[in-house]
This record gives structure tokens, sequence and C-alpha cells, in this order.
């Protein structure tokens, strides 16, 4: 398996629109499955984040690892700042043969003798620290994990048990209140570290991290009662039952199902009928089953793509000296170009085109929508405010799907019931929010004619 | 009473920019002292609606104009003179007896800061005073009564006072000794503070008006006729924005026939600049300043809305749709109020689906254009709703901004042609960008193949 040449396809803009990353913003997707305890679990979270899987087989292995965490009720074991001293000791020190090793011990401990106590002290600080991180982990894989019914935490204990029940780490806990370590100790400490298992200390870290970040993510699923996407292999298809927008508290499950047949679903509404946000949502789940995460839903089903695009938010370029129009239209090349060369991809579109003038929007959105249907390996979810543009479609082109979001009028005011429903919607109540707010009343000399 | 306008307009209008940008205010802000900065700024930010008022400011700027006046102080002098003044704490006054020997022994020494800061002062008065009267011997009164001129005649008289023209004349040249310096500061600090005060605040006008007159001068400005008041009217020949390098002018027309202007044209074909250019050269005739145009004549409104580029306000929860409505509703409330306006619209309801934004253009454009007291340019993409105009009003002149295909390439005239114009050139513009081929041309999978 090579992952360097088959990266998922995303960028920036859909990262924004889905607002997925982002360690610095509360409302992130990121922060959102942030419980991680450990700075290390905090940043393999983040590379989790910006490199999606590609790979089924990898995806399904980290959903069971995952699902096999949901309701043990563990938490992990050791503070931040032990674990920190012991990767700080494994990074900063090459492996190193035992008499070499020595001779570095006594020359640090001399040159401590001799007045300059700063590296000895320091290093000192490390190993102590460090070694008290193992033991700790030692009774924790010992006592708690062993036990679980997890195929996931066993192999992770089988894996490290040899290293763990070193009769060695058993002196250093009896030595743990007594006097400082001797030459002799510091060294034989240092080299079990430095020496053959260097390799396996640094392995052992990172599984602790990813088991920090899975303990995190199993929590939330089991909190948020989310689901484990089934991962589909061959064709095209994305099914989501429930699904709804992790950031919102009171957020109202919708139901979506494209495949080659039908591989484009075609959104209307009226302005806050809640189009965007479900849009946000596809792209959010999709996202996170590629990261083998549990997803806001109550079922999924997905294939693997190859990557996910989306245009939500899209800003003029003023700096650029793009329009809002212009911008869109290169952005629409943009995407255009990797649904041409054959990926099979998840693309988002809200109000495209919305730029310039009605007619252009239409010609180009429905060319746009047709153009983009025949590439069967792809999925797409276009929302407009042309409806015209889901008449002609509905005339003349096969497999889109035609659904909106409804806005009922009740006594002069919008309710939003946040399901979708069949069909197009041509809902609009511009002019009634604009009578709502009474802009004619102000002239009563012209009101009749315009109430 | 003060013009209406607001901080939308005035961002949109770009009057004061962001710092180290171009703006309207900085182009005639040739000022020397800050004092003429500040009096600028404040008629830019509090404009005027007595037409008395701009056509007096229009006269005294045509007639510094006129005479190609250069400001004759200098700002330093200025400056010292403010420090100086800013301080009148009367146990700083220097005394001329009581002298003690550590006095006498700085003074010898030169080491007494606040003696030397005192004779620097008095001198800066004396240059400057003088250099002022100089000045106004040789400038002669243009003939009105005006609040500058009154101001002027006043400053002539204080500075042709004989005690005062003594004191004064004595600071100039020659070394002070200690009793002048005294004596100097007590006139001036004290006993004389106001009419100093009078005549720095005329010299920050003068600073003012020259400033503006050499821009108008340099910059070939047309200054704006105020008509009589009567019914709303603007006439205004080659205006342009005064920003934009090489800008072409067009002219508008509107009164009671003609309320409303009725704007269209493709993207990038120049109407916001238009809208843009309008805006500036109306604000700038009402607050009296040159105007960006070849000429014009204007009856005064009572203020001024633009929007332009109005935002979203997603913190208040607003839609960019919401955020319209509500800006409509503000003007319309002024204008209910029976205030005289001037309302610029670029694009209005762009933030909705094309059914309400038809219909709500249709409906606020006839409603304004029936009004008595707005007069409107509004531009829209929705070209329909000029077909729904024309069957409701008859007081809307429909111009649009033309594009000239060359060579499959838009080319743009910038110049203001009667009626509606369909130009679109979207398509074109994917079409130049090559998506269509793109996608016809790229890996296809069937289904089941």
């Amino acid at each position: 398996m090579n992952k360097e040449a088959r990266s998922f396809c995303t960028d920036r803009q859909t990262t924004e629109d889905l607002n997925l990353l982002g360690k610095y913003k509360t409302d992130s997707i990121f922060s959102l499955y942030n419980r991680t305890r450990t700075k290390g679990g905090e940043k393999l979270l983040e590379t989790y984040f910006q490199h999606p899987l590609t790979e089924a087989a990898a995806i399904e292995e980290r959903q069971r690892s995952i699902s096999s965490l949901v309701s043990k009720a563990l938490a992990f074991p050791v503070e931040e700042k032990e674990l920190e001293a012991l990767e700080q000791y494994l990074t900063s020190f090459a492996p190193v043969g035992k008499v070499k090793l020595f001779t570095e011990v006594l020359k640090r401990r001399s040159v401590a003798l001799a007045g300059m106590k700063e590296e000895q002290d320091h290093v000192y600080t490390l190993l102590t620290e460090g070694l008290k991180a193992l033991l700790k982990l030692r009774d924790w894989f010992r006592g708690t994990l062993t036990g679980m019914e997890s195929g996931y935490l066993q192999k992770l204990t089988g894996r490290y048990s040899a290293l763990l029940e070193n009769k060695l780490l058993d002196q250093f806990e009896a030595h743990i209140a007594g006097d400082r370590l001797s030459v002799m100790q510091q060294s034989k400490y240092e080299s079990f570290l430095r020496g053959d298992n260097h390799e396996t200390f640094n392995s052992l870290l990172r599984d602790c991290y990813e088991l920090d970040v899975f303990l995190g993510v199993a929590q939330l699923m089991e909190e948020n009662n989310y689901c484990c996407p089934v991962i589909l292999h061959g064709k095209a298809l994305l099914k989501l039952k429930g699904a709804y927008h992790p950031g919102l508290k009171k957020a109202i499950g919708n139901d979506l199902q494209l495949d080659a047949r039908q591989n484009m679903l075609f959104l209307t509404g009226a302005n806050m009928a809640g189009k965007s946000t479900f849009m946000k949502t596809i792209g959010i789940c999709c996202y996170l089953a590629h990261l083998g995460f549990p997803v806001p839903a109550k079922e999924m089903e997905t294939s693997v793509y190859d990557g996910l695009y989306s245009s939500i938010n899209l800003p003029d370029n003023i700096s650029k000296g793009y329009s809002h129009f212009y911008a869109e239209v290169l952005r629409v090349k943009e995407v255009a170009k990797e649904v041409a060369a054959g990926k099979k991809l998840l693309i988002i579109f809200d109000e495209l085109f919305k730029g310039t003038n009605v007619k252009d929007a239409f010609d180009a959105t429905s060319g746009v929508a047709r153009a983009m249907l025949d590439y069967k390996q792809s999925l797409f979810v276009l929302s407009t405010h042309i409806v015209e543009v889901g008449a002609l479609l509905q005339k003349e082109a096969v497999g889109i799907q035609y659904k909106y979001m409804p806005s009922l009028l009740e006594a002069n005011a919008t309710r939003y019931t946040y399901t979708l429903q069949e069909g197009i919607s041509d809902d609009r109540h511009g002019m009634m929010i604009i009578r709502q707010e009474g802009i004619f009343d102000l002239f009563p000399s012209k009101k009749l004619r315009y109430s | 009473m003060i013009w209406n306008t607001d901080k939308q307009t005035l961002d949109d209008l770009n009057i004061f920019g962001k710092k180290g940008k171009d703006s309207v205010y900085a182009l005639f802000n040739r000022t020397c002292t800050t004092g003429g900065a500040e009096k600028l700024e404040h008629i830019f930010h509090y404009p005027t609606t007595g037409a008395d008022e701009i056509r007096e400011r229009t006269q005294t700027i045509q007639f510094f104009c006129s005479t190609s006046a250069t400001f004759p102080l200098e700002a330093v002098w200025i400056e010292v003179m403010v420090a100086y003044l800013s301080d009148r704490d009367s146990r700083t006054l220097l005394r001329a007896d009581g002298e003690t020997m550590e006095s006498k022994l700085n003074k010898w020494l030169k080491a007494d800061t606040q003696l030397n800061f005192t004779q620097k002062a008095l001198k800066a008065i004396g240059e400057c005073l003088t250099r002022l009267n100089s000045f106004l011997e040789q400038t002669n009164e243009n003939g009105q009564s005006s609040a500058f001129q009154k101001m002027q005649k006043e400053v002539k008289s204080i500075l042709n006072n004989q005690e005062f023209k003594a004191a004064y004349s004595s600071l100039v040249g020659t070394r002070l000794s200690f009793e002048q310096i005294a004596s100097g500061d007590r006139f001036f600090r004290f006993t004389h503070y106001d009419q100093l005060q009078h005549i720095l605040e005329y010299v920050y006008w003068l600073d003012l008006y020259i400033s503006v007159a050499t821009v108008a001068r340099e910059r070939k400005l047309a200054f704006a006729e105020v008509l009589p008041d009567g019914d709303q009217q603007l006439h205004i020949q080659g205006f342009y924005h005064p920003l934009v390098p090489g800008a072409l002018g067009n002219n508008i027309e509107m009164n009671a026939s003609q309320r409303v202007l009725f704007l269209t044209g493709a993207n990038m074909a120049g109407k916001s600049t238009l809208m843009k250019s309008f805006g500036i050269t109306v604000f700038l005739a009402h607050i009296g300043l040159p105007v960006p145009a070849l000429s014009m004549k204007f009856t005064v409104s009572d203020g001024l809305y633009t929007t332009i580029n109005l935002s979203d306000n997603i913190q208040m929860g607003h839609s960019h749709f919401y955020a319209e409505v509500l800006r409509v509703k503000k003007v319309s409330m002024e204008l209910a109020a029976g205030k005289k306006l001037i309302i610029i619209f670029d694009e209005l309801f762009r933030g909705t689906n094309v059914k309400d934004a038809h219909e709500a253009t249709v409906a606020v454009t006839a409603l304004y254009s029936e009004l008595e007291n707005s007069l409107m340019l509004v531009s829209t993409h929705i070209v329909e709703a000029a077909d729904d105009l024309r069957h409701q009003c008859r007081n809307i002149r429909y111009a649009y901004m033309p594009t000239v295909m060359k060579d499959h390439q838009p080319v743009y005239t910038y110049v203001l042609t009667e009626g509606v114009t369909e130009d679109r050139h979207g398509m074109l513009i994917i079409q130049n960008e090559g998506i269509l081929d793109i996608l016809a041309n790229g890996k296809k999978e069937k289904i089941y193949e």
C-alpha cells in the first residue's frame, strides 16, 4: 500500500466550508473530536484530520479499533508531563551501545561534580519521569487492559508485554523512593531505553497517542450515539440515514441516497430553510467516514472516494481583481479538471453562479450540471435559487434526485421543518419579509398599490 | 442642520478610506497645519445643509482658486505657537523683576529651557503675524459677506490695532532682551490670548481653503452651482471618479420628471464605479467643495444614502438579504419623515431568489419614483424589472454601461447609454475558461458497463 501515491484529494476551500480543521476554533469538527489528554495525541489527531484514508481496509481497521473501545469506561492514566518526558528523552538521544553510554553518563556526572549540573539534572529528570510513566503504563496494561474484550487492546498489550515486564522496571520501582541513582544504575536504565529497545519504545509512544485519540473518539461516539459507517467496495454510493450537523444542538436528521444511477442531488429551498447546513452535513459525514471515525447519523453506507470538494462560502478575491462571479468560474474549473481526470469524487456546490445575472446563471448551472452528470463514478450535490434550472433538468436529464428544504407559512411567520422533501421548491418569501418590516406601510398614501 | 448620511455611505464612497489608502478626504487634504486638517475632517464628517453656507464656501474656494494663493505661513510657526499657548498657568509667567542669581546664571549659560522656548515661540508669533498682515494687505476682499469674510475683517483689524501691531512687530529680527521676552510673554499668552486664538482659527480656515483651492486648480475641478429651493433636481455634466486615473465623464440629469435612473450593464462594465462617482460628486457638492465634473447645478438635499458594498451580519444572524431589507427600511423611514434624499442602490436584493428580487426591486423602485422627496440611482442584474417599471412609472430614465465584443473579448466603453442592456457574457467567460470542454472530454464512467 503506497499511501503517498493516493492521498485523499481536498483543499482549503473545502475544509473551511465544512469547518473541519482548526485547533483554535472551538466549533470546528476537529475540536469536537478532540478529547485527547496528551499533546502527542492531539498532534496525531491533527495528522489524521489532514490525511483522510483512501484504503477501505485501513478505514475499517480504525473503525474496529474505535468501536472496540466504546463503553469500556477507560481513561488514559498517564499525566501529560510524564509522557512528554519519555518522548523528549527518546527523541533527544540517539540509540547507543552500552560502553559508549557508560562513558557518556560518567562524563556528564563528572562535569556535574565540577559544578556544571544543568545537563546532568536535565537528563536525570527526563529519565526518572519517563521511567515512572512506563511504570504507570505497565500497571495499566497489566491490570486494566489485559482483560478487556477488545481485539485492538489485546493486540496492543500483547505487543508490549515483553518490553514492559522487563525486570529492570521492577528494579526501578523498588528504587523509586530511595537515593539518587548511581552512575552504574543510571547508565543501566539509560541503556534500557536507548539500547536495542529504542525503536520499540518509540512505537509504544505512538500507540499510546493513538489509544488516547481513539478513547476520546469512542467516548464521543457513545455519548452522541454516532454510527460507524459501513464501507462499501465497488461503484459510488452514499447512503445516509438521520444525518445531522454535529455542531448543532437540536439538529434534525435527514436521509439521502446517491449512487451511480442517481449521482446528483438537486437541492432547493428558501433562504434560511437549511440548505447549506444539510450540504455541510453531507460533506462532514463523508470526510469523517474517510478518517475511520464515527459520524453524526443513525446509519451510513459509503464507498471510498478519492476526494471531496465543496464550494459553499466562496469569497471574491478583490486583491487578485476577481469579481465574485469570476472566483466561482475559476472554482468550478478547478473542480471540473479533477472530475474530468476520472477521479471518484464527492462534489458539493452551494448556490452556484450567484454572482451574475439570472440568464447566465441559468445557462451556466444547467450546463455544468448536465456535463458533470455523465461522470457516474462521482457524486454531486447542487443547490440553487434558480428553480427553473430544476424544471429544465427534470425534462432533459436522467439521474438526478430533486429534494427541497421546506418552509411553511404560519400566521405571518415562517416555520422551517429542516426535513427534506421530494421535489423542487419555489418557496420564497422575500416579499413577505419586506412587508413584515413594514416598509410600504411607511407611506400610507401609496399603501393601496403595494400591499 | 446636519446633513443625513451614515457610515455605510461614507465607506461605500471611500470618503475617509482605510489608513494609508487613497480616499476622497486624502485627495483634498493638502493642509499645512494640523488645525486645518482637523477643520477639513470636520466638514467631511458633519456636512451642512444650508444653501447659503454651501454658496459661501464655494465662492471662497473659487476666490482662492482664482488668486492662486499659497499658504503664506510656515507650519512650524503654527505648531510652536499652539504648543506655547496651550500652557496658560499664570505661575509660568516670566517676570522681569525679582531675578535671582540662579536665574541670571542660567540665562547667561543659555540653560533656561523655558526662557529659550518662550523666545522661540515669540519669534514665531512675530514672524507669523507680520507675514499674515502683509498677506492680508495683498489679498483683496471678494466683496461678499460670508462668515469667512467677517473673520478675515476681524483679523485684519486685530493685526492693525496699534498696540497689537507694535507688540508683534518688535518681535521680528533682533535678538530679544529678557525684558522684551517677559513683556511679550504676558501680552500674547495672557492679556491678548483671545485675539491670538481668533487669528489661529482664521489661519486654519485659510489653510483649508487654500488647500482645497490648490487641488481644484490642479485637477481642474468644477464648482457646483446651488439652485434656489424648490423641486429637487440635479444636473451634472461629465462627472468622473476622482480616484480612478483617466476616468471618463458621464452626464446625469435628475428632476421631477426623472426621479430614478435605472442602471444595467454586464459584470465589470463599470456600473459600481459610476454609482460611486455620482455619490462622491453629490457628497462634495453638499459640503461646498469643488466636484470632479465639468459642471454641476443642484438643489440642496437633506441627505445621501448608498448601498453598494453591503455585507451580511452573521453575528446578528442577518442573511445578506435581510441586511438589504433593513437598509431599505432605514432609508424609507427617513423618506417617510419627509427628508429630501438622494439614494444609491447597487444590485438591490441580490441575496435572494430571482422572483423575489424582481418583485422587490420593482416595488421599491416604483415606490421611490413616486415620492416627491427622493432622487434615486438603482442598478440591477434583473433587466426584466425594467419592463414592469415601464408600465407603472413615467419618471424613470433607463441607461446602461455598454460592453462591446472585440475578438471574443469584452471591451468596456464606460459611457452611459440610453436604454436597458441585456449584455451578459457570463457564459462567454465560462467558455473562455473551457470548463464545459474539460468536462466533455474527461474520463467518464457509465453505469454497468
